[in-house]
């Protein structure tokens, strides 16, 4: 199992805040809460694409939002094998983080 | 909620981002980014809200450009290595498609940068569109001639007079000056006389020096960096003294400029003030009106109205005082834009040298340029479409595996770019093997490094662009749209009919062209056979001219002296017979019984004893002047033109009077051709005279030897002048150098034409007679003979040749007479040259159907129609 980008991490990060599953829009908002940076959608679709190729992420449509015209969006759920990775890569962050106050190294 | 409706993003946006997004449907693109632009317009507002949508659209474009490039060279890589295998596969074929558009776009090069050069002549000027130069139409007989003359104080007369023209300077180059700096010396120099405005009208920039005063002083001089170069080596030029002419004029140099480039009409070694040694030319003074040998030119300012000035310039003339008041009622001076000095000049007489380009022959050239063009590419669509019908299958196999009308299209455009950026390789190569022969050719001197250019550039892969979208969108376009059940379940023997049609389109043009090109050149050749080979009515083989401005002052010594030598037949003095095609014209012609309403113009032509030996003309009536008869010096002798002209029944011993002259008819004298074939002969008079240049008869052998003769002789009389000698052929050569340089350009394109197309053809009747060997094999079992088929074949080659020939020839046989109406003597269009340039066409077609089918009918049909 490999290890996730800081880019995964963030996206895999907000989507366990967000109680596992949620649209685009609040994924991104979520984001740009946790980073304070702008991300585009276009950036945001690519790493999906990518996490869904690695089987950490899954997909389904939604019922349509119930107003005239609605449509269905689509949800991005985070998988067991999601969870896992991001469980890995905190535990490595951690190991690093504690050798890195040895060294009295702090943010 | 029911205000969401009014809430989406903009239109435009939202086809943007369907139109990029490659997984539209799997992510809810749309629903996301209104959801977030809602957020925003709710909490900040509707502009932010737009911002917002168009820059992130902005940002995504950028990410999906990338994403489509790299994708796109990917595939352009297996594009890439199939082109190459097909090109490997058939190397014939690739070798003369390669071939024959090199060869093609190479002419095309060469012809764009020879007509580049020619509009680019005199550009360079920064006042170019306000430049102007002052031309005078004078009526001379019964003929209008045009000079570029005028005297002096005009230029200052019209700033002084007329707002519109800022600045006026003289500029008129003479080429015969001794010059000298500290014993090097040079003979013929070329002086560009000018006055200080010189330099406010044309952009010729100065190395060293003020421009404003440079010229201001009467004895001063410019020189160019060549000139400093050759008289002054490394030394800087500035103060020192160059002693100009014969009569050794001190002129101190105050700049040093630079060479002025080919390109310009205007050329110079030095520039020197009018003012300065202006005696060796005209002898008269500076402030008359009547000194009318020099060229003007003006800068006005943008509103002036040049078509005004022709009466405004004679009014000038009128008010100041011109003695002759014939001359002054007949001139006519006008406005000529500088930049139709170069190719649309009207002038007959001019003050340059500069050698002038009829625009129509750039036109000419142009045409040719796009026949060769076009000939080319449909040349290299033709062999596309035939092999097409190879690549069905490969069509068919990319078609099943995916591949989309529009990866199909744009396979085979990729594929007709890399050939013909292989043959635009190649053109480039040939161009810049070939451009020192078109230099030859042309006279001119044009440069590879003008491809440089950036306009220049751009033509080139425009050219280089058309090319290959012209010659790639057949296959494309065909083939992509082919359906691939289609493809793989047709069996026919003979292969498909791809493309027949437009095919046939294609070599009956490039048959027409070819027909056109080839009748017109035979036109060409026949007519400049026909004036090499045309009878003057005099001859000019090995008579040498001296040139001599003014006379020689011991002629009659120097006659004998020169008779001495064995190898000197006869020896005379007077205008040569080579004149250009504005003759000398004269009026002021009286003659014994001459009618009162008699309006013909004159030419003449001032000689001396033993012209007519010299020159080998025939006497009709009379005698020629002759030392026994020393009142011949005011007698005439007329041509045969003449004297039916004046409708003289017996000319000899009848009066008459030319100026102050009066004298008798002693002599009729055969017609002969004084001016070029392009103009009929005139009625002419020659008279006696004892000025004008020296033209020696010598015999063929020896001529070396003889001229070392001349050399020592002319020495011995005239030390101070230097020898100049020409043969008179060589003069006669250049009267028809235009036409020469046309009929040689002409020459060698249409032989590449006709190479290219031939070429081709081979290529399109192999691939066609291969594509049907399975065809001929049945048809040998079943009892045809060779001739049968090679029938069968060029069956239908004939028809589209047949059909070109009926448009081509009658358009051939129209642009040849076109050409033909410049010249009064010509030939006819014979039936001949229809014939020649059939029968050489039809000939060829048949050689090369008959060599491609032999090739196909000779193999085995047991081996042909094997069927695995």
């Amino acid at each position: 199992m490999g290890l996730l980008t800081l880019r995964e991490d963030i996206i895999l990060s907000a989507l366990v805040l967000l109680s596992g599953s949620s649209g685009g829009a609040p994924i991104r908002n979520k984001i740009i809460e946790l980073t304070g940076k702008e991300i585009v959608y276009g950036t945001l679709y690519n790493m999906m694409e990518y996490l869904m190729r690695k089987g950490y992420v899954t997909t389904h449509k939604s019922e349509p939002v119930p107003v005239q015209g609605g449509r269905s969006k689509t949800i991005y759920s985070i998988t067991k094998a999601g969870r896992a990775a991001l469980r890995e890569t905190m535990a490595l962050h951690e190991k690093i983080r504690g050798r890195l106050k040895d060294m009295e190294f702090e943010v | 909620m029911s205000s969401k409706k009014a809430l989406h993003i903009p239109a435009l946006a939202e086809f943007i981002l369907k139109k990029m997004s490659l997984y539209y449907e799997k992510h809810s693109i749309i629903e996301d980014f209104e959801e977030t632009y809602q957020e925003i317009r709710e909490t900040e507002g509707i502009l932010k809200a737009n911002t917002w949508c168009w820059m992130s659209v902005i940002k995504s474009v950028s990410g999906y450009i990338k994403l489509i490039v790299l994708g796109r060279f990917t595939m352009f890589n297996n594009y890439l290595k199939i082109s190459l295998r097909v090109l490997k596969r058939n190397k014939s074929f690739s070798f003369i498609n390669i071939a024959g558009l090199s060869i093609g776009l190479a002419c095309t090069l060469l012809i764009m940068l020879w007509v580049q050069y020619e509009f680019s002549f005199d550009k360079f000027h920064s006042n170019y569109d306000n430049l102007y130069r002052v031309v005078t139409d004078f009526e001379r007989g019964n003929q209008n001639v045009t000079e570029t003359m005028v005297p002096v104080p005009l230029g200052a007369e019209l700033k002084k007079v007329y707002p519109e023209i800022t600045h006026a300077a003289i500029f008129t180059e003479y080429s015969q000056f001794r010059v000298e700096v500290d014993g090097k010396i040079g003979f013929n120099q070329q002086a560009g006389f000018t006055e200080p405005d010189f330099f406010e009208l044309f952009s010729f920039p100065l190395v060293s020096g003020n421009p404003k005063t440079c010229l201001k002083d009467k004895n001063s001089i410019v020189i160019t960096e060549e000139t400093a170069a050759y008289y002054f080596g490394d030394k800087d030029p500035m103060g020192e003294t160059v002693l100009f002419d014969d009569e050794k004029f001190p002129l101190k140099v105050t700049g040093v400029i630079k060479d002025p480039p080919d390109n310009s009409h205007i050329q110079f070694k030095m520039l020197v003030p009018v003012g300065s040694g202006y005696g060796v030319i005209t002898g008269k003074d500076l402030t008359s009106w009547e000194n009318n040998v020099w060229g003007l030119y003006l800068l006005a300012r943008n509103d002036v109205d040049p078509a005004s000035f022709t009466n405004k310039i004679t009014k000038l003339y009128r008010t100041h005082n011109i003695e002759n008041t014939q001359y002054r009622e007949k001139i006519r001076s006008r406005l000529q834009p500088f930049k139709n000095i170069h190719m649309r000049s009207d002038v007959d007489f001019d003050t340059s040298n500069h050698f002038m380009t009829d625009i129509k022959y750039v036109y000419i050239f142009i045409s040719i340029a796009g026949v060769v063009f076009i000939v080319a590419c449909f040349n290299f669509m033709c062999m596309a479409t035939a092999r097409s019908a190879k690549r069905e299958k490969e069509v068919g196999i990319r078609k099943v595996s995916g591949a989309f009308k529009r990866d199909l299209i744009i396979q085979f455009m990729s594929e007709s770019f890399i050939l013909v950026f292989i043959s635009f390789g190649f053109a480039l190569w040939l161009v810049y093997l070939f451009l020192p022969a078109l230099n030859e050719i042309s006279g001119k001197e044009i440069h590879f490094a003008l491809l440089n250019k950036w306009h220049i550039l751009i033509s080139v892969c425009l050219v280089t662009l058309i090319t290959g979208l012209f010659s790639g969108s057949y296959p494309a376009l065909y083939l992509s749209s082919l359906n691939p059940a289609s493809l793989f379940h047709r069996k026919s023997l003979s292969g498909k009919k791809t493309g027949i049609n437009l095919r046939k389109l294609l070599v009956t043009v490039q048959y027409l062209f070819t027909i056109v090109l080839l009748f017109v050149s035979l036109v060409l050749v026949k007519q400049m056979n026909f004036i090499a080979a045309k009878d003057l009515g005099f001859s000019y083989e090995n008579v040498v001219s001296l040139d001599l401005p003014g006379g020689i002052d011991h002629f009659e010594a120097v006659k004998n002296e020169l008779l001495m030598h064995n190898d000197v037949i006869s020896v005379t003095q007077g205008i040569r017979p080579s004149l250009r095609d504005q003759g000398h014209s004269a009026h002021h012609i009286d003659w014994e019984g001459k009618e009162a309403d008699f309006k013909l113009g004159f030419d003449w032509l001032a000689v001396s004893y033993d012209y007519d030996r010299t020159y080998n003309m025939t006497l009709k009536e009379g005698r020629f002047f002759s030392k026994e008869h020393p009142e011949d010096t005011s007698n005439f002798v007329l041509n045969e033109t003449a004297v039916k002209a004046m409708n003289l029944k017996d000319p000899i011993g009848k009066i008459f009077r030319f100026n102050n002259t009066e004298g008798k008819i002693i002599g009729v004298i055969k017609d002969f051709h004084f001016s070029s074939l392009r103009k009929k002969i005139k009625p002419l008079f020659l008279t006696f005279t004892k000025y004008f240049g020296l033209s020696v008869k010598i015999r063929p052998e020896n001529q070396d030897e003889t001229i070392k003769y001349l050399a020592a002789v002319w020495k011995k009389f005239e030390p101070e002048e230097p020898f100049k000698y020409s043969f008179f052929d060589e003069r006669i050569q250049r009267m028809y150098s235009n036409e020469r340089k046309t009929e040689m350009l002409v020459k060698y394109f249409t032989f590449l034409t006709i190479v290219i197309f031939f070429m081709g053809l081979f290529g399109l009747i192999g691939y066609i007679s291969q594509q049907r060997t399975k065809e001929i094999g049945i048809r040998k079992v079943l009892g045809a003979s060779i001739s049968n088929i090679t029938t069968m074949i060029f069956r239908d080659f004939i028809k589209l040749l047949l059909i070109a020939s009926v448009f081509s020839l009658p358009l051939g046989y129209y642009i040849g007479a076109k050409w033909l109406n410049n010249f009064a003597y010509r030939i006819d269009i014979s039936i001949w040259i229809f014939i020649v340039t059939f029968v050489f066409i039809f000939a060829f077609s048949f050689l090369i159907v008959f060599y491609q089918t032999v090739r196909v009918t000779l193999l085995n049909p047991a081996d042909t129609l094997r069927y695995e």
